[in-house]
């Protein structure tokens, strides 16, 4: 390949991977959590005092929830499990009609059980918004809220990934097969931060592809089906989904009563799909002609069309199967290949060990990210000569870079457990969650330490911080569990000691990145914008900022 | 886990270790594992650990579960090997 194409796909390489990187960092460490996210949930979920009841008894709690609470009727969900997120068997929302499909500030949960004398027992119930904050940060490239402005500009920066990816494989082709695996460390730091880069990027250039097509994807669906719908299906493609308008006079309302027992709506859904595990009914329009229970759960050996599984949808008062084009292992291929798209995305399938391994390649992902930047501000290293006394002053750009990227990806870090943290700490004192806040406050304040301090230091300082916070996790489960008049609690069930035990690993992982970062400091190469600031004589305090820090 | 879950991946991280090692960019060993037989090795442990998968997994899912898992391993073979054998400074 010619060398002048190579140098232009590694200039577009460079620029759409610096003007990306850091917030696809955020998007990836968040989304590296996300996929764990109802384990998050039921870590953060203080106990519920309401009282589960057998599945036995769910025909009684529909009945009379309903006959008591009619907005109930349009969406309401029965779970069949038991989990600390879920206080209790049965709950429904209702939103606002003006308000966003995204959402989810708008949206107000009820719950409702059985009492000790088999009467319903209602409450509003206020869930965790912190796994759906991370979320959010995940799709929204670190962005507050998830609407369409914020969704376009994270399309923009997965098409400019994209373009990146494209454009790096390009730049490796020369020397992809006697590169492969190498990770070669010594002197030649540029070469080595290349490597780091290279091997993550090139061995999961398929996870990254997907990610990067489906997030435009899911940036603009909006938009595509529109414009699908106007120039292919001359506007009818979109009244075809709309509900039938009800036929004039009065209607018939159905009694919620006659329905089958849940029992037998979940045996005739096995019944149907063997290796289906249903987890919850998801009852819909009851009361109405179009009445429909979507049995969810998941199956492990096929592909799931979202990331909670998938659904078979049934007549609840008949139990005929309306449509299993939803059900994992049961699509057509149309269906299939649609959701195969989700699934990849979303590590819906192949259960548990599949969501450690797009834990794992959420985080390398994250590291890719970081390395990128790491090398765009060694390739600007002004080195010291043989003869030179001092170390040369480094580039602006490269000083600025530097604090940046550290200032972002750690205060993302930071932030993400401050957030999990403070959510329980201020819950058991009374106080609202706060996720937004406590966020926010860790990630700027990181950001300006990074510019104030300099790249070197604040590296070290921010990850003893990440240490700490991310150690303060489980430390917080613990004082749960030692202390229980404290407010605080500890869940025992594996999901949620995943949880404390991850957050542990990760701790542990960031004290070894600061102890390294500081040895690096204090005894790497003082020609960096890495190395401690040294100070000349007559400087006053605060201005030995020549090659770390760039204030 | 399913046995023949972990089985499966047992198998294809064991192949793809061999396939690893038969690297001359490998940092585990002084020296590459002889390159023709530890690459035929590989694959056909590899085959193997996929073939463990079909037996609880539909094709379509085993596909992408072996993929994914291989991306994995092939990602953290190298960065074992250098944190094994740091030889610079960082």
């Amino acid at each position: 390949m010619r060398t002048d194409f190579v140098r232009i796909y590694k200039a577009v390489h460079t620029w759409t991977g610096i003007l990306t990187g850091m917030a696809l960092f955020i998007a990836f460490y968040a989304g590296a959590l996300t996929v764990f996210k109802e384990p998050l949930a039921r870590w953060i979920a203080p106990p519920s005092a309401l009282q589960q009841i057998p599945l036995e008894q769910a025909p009684q709690l529909i009945a009379r929830t309903l006959a008591a609470h009619p907005d109930s009727r349009r969406d309401f969900t029965l779970h069949l499990r038991q989990a600390e997120h879920l206080p209790a068997p049965m709950d429904w929302q209702t939103r606002p009609a003006e308000a966003d499909d995204h959402d989810e500030t708008a949206v107000r949960h009820f719950v409702a059980t059985l009492d000790g004398n088999g009467e319903p027992l209602v409450q509003a119930h206020q869930p965790s918004a912190l796994p759906h904050f991370i979320d959010v940060l995940h799709r929204v490239v670190g962005l507050p809220v998830d609407t369409d402005p914020n969704r376009w500009i994270m399309g923009v920066a997965a098409a400019l990934y994209t373009l990146a990816l494209v454009s790096g494989v390009v730049v490796l082709l020369p020397s992809l097969v006697k590169d492969f695996f190498a990770l070669r460390l010594g002197r030649n730091l540029k070469r080595m931060w290349l490597d780091a880069h290279n091997v993550v990027g090139i061995v999961s250039l398929p996870f990254h592809l997907v990610m990067a097509l489906t997030a435009v994807v899911f940036a603009y669906h909006d938009g595509i089906y529109a414009l699908q719908d106007k120039l292919i299906h001359d506007g009818q493609w979109s009244t075809a989904f709309q509900r039938q308008r009800p036929a004039e006079g009065p209607q018939a309302t159905r009694d919620p009563a006659e329905m089958l027992p849940p029992l037998e709506l979940v045996a005739k859904a096995r019944a149907f799909a063997p290796g289906f595990t249903p987890s919850m009914l998801q009852y819909q329009q009851v009361t109405g002609p179009r009445a429909v229970v979507r049995v969810w759960g998941k199956d492990e050996a096929a592909v799931s069309p979202r990331a909670r599984g998938g659904f078979l949808a049934l007549d609840p008062y008949t139990g005929r199967v309306l449509s299993s084009d939803f059900l994992p292992g049961q699509q057509s291929t149309p269906n299939l290949f649609i959701s195969s798209f989700f699934a990849l995305h979303m590590a819906a399938f192949g259960g548990t060990p599949v969501q450690w391994m797009y834990f794992l390649l959420g985080l390398a992902g994250a590291w890719l990210f970081y390395s990128g930047n790491l090398l765009w501000v060694e390739s600007r290293r002004r080195k010291q000569a043989r003869d030179a006394a001092t170390p040369p002053p480094q580039r602006r750009d490269a000083r600025l870079m530097a604090a940046a990227t550290v200032g972002v990806c750690l205060g993302c870090i930071c932030g993400i457990s401050l957030a999990l943290v403070g959510g329980k700490w201020l819950y058991a004192l009374g106080g609202s969650e706060a996720s937004a806040l406590l966020y926010y406050s860790a990630f700027f304040a990181a950001i300006a330490w990074a510019f104030l301090a300099g790249a070197g230091r604040a590296a070290v300082h921010l990850l003893w911080l990440a240490c700490a916070l991310t150690l303060a996790i489980p430390l917080t489960s613990l004082t749960g569990a030692l202390l229980p008049g404290s407010g605080l609690w500890a869940h025992g069930s594996p999901a949620s000691l995943g949880v404390d035990l991850t957050a542990l690993a990760g701790a542990a992982c960031f004290a070894l990145m600061a102890r390294a970062t500081r040895r690096r400091l204090c005894q790497g190469r003082q020609d960096s914008v890495w190395a401690a600031p040294t100070r000349q004589p007559g400087d006053a305090p605060g201005q030995g900022a020549e090659n770390g820090s760039p204030v | 886990m399913n046995a023949y879950t972990f089985t499966g991946l047992l198998l294809s991280l064991a192949g793809g270790t061999a396939i690893y090692l038969a690297s001359p960019n490998q940092r585990w060993c002084r020296r590459p594992l002889p390159r023709t037989p530890a690459r035929l090795g590989g694959t056909l442990l590899l085959a193997l650990g996929c073939f463990s998968l079909t037996r609880v997994l539909q094709p379509l899912t085993t596909s992408f579960v072996f993929i994914t898992w291989l991306m994995l391993v092939f990602t953290l073979l190298p960065y074992i090997g250098a944190l094994g054998r740091p030889g610079g400074e960082s």
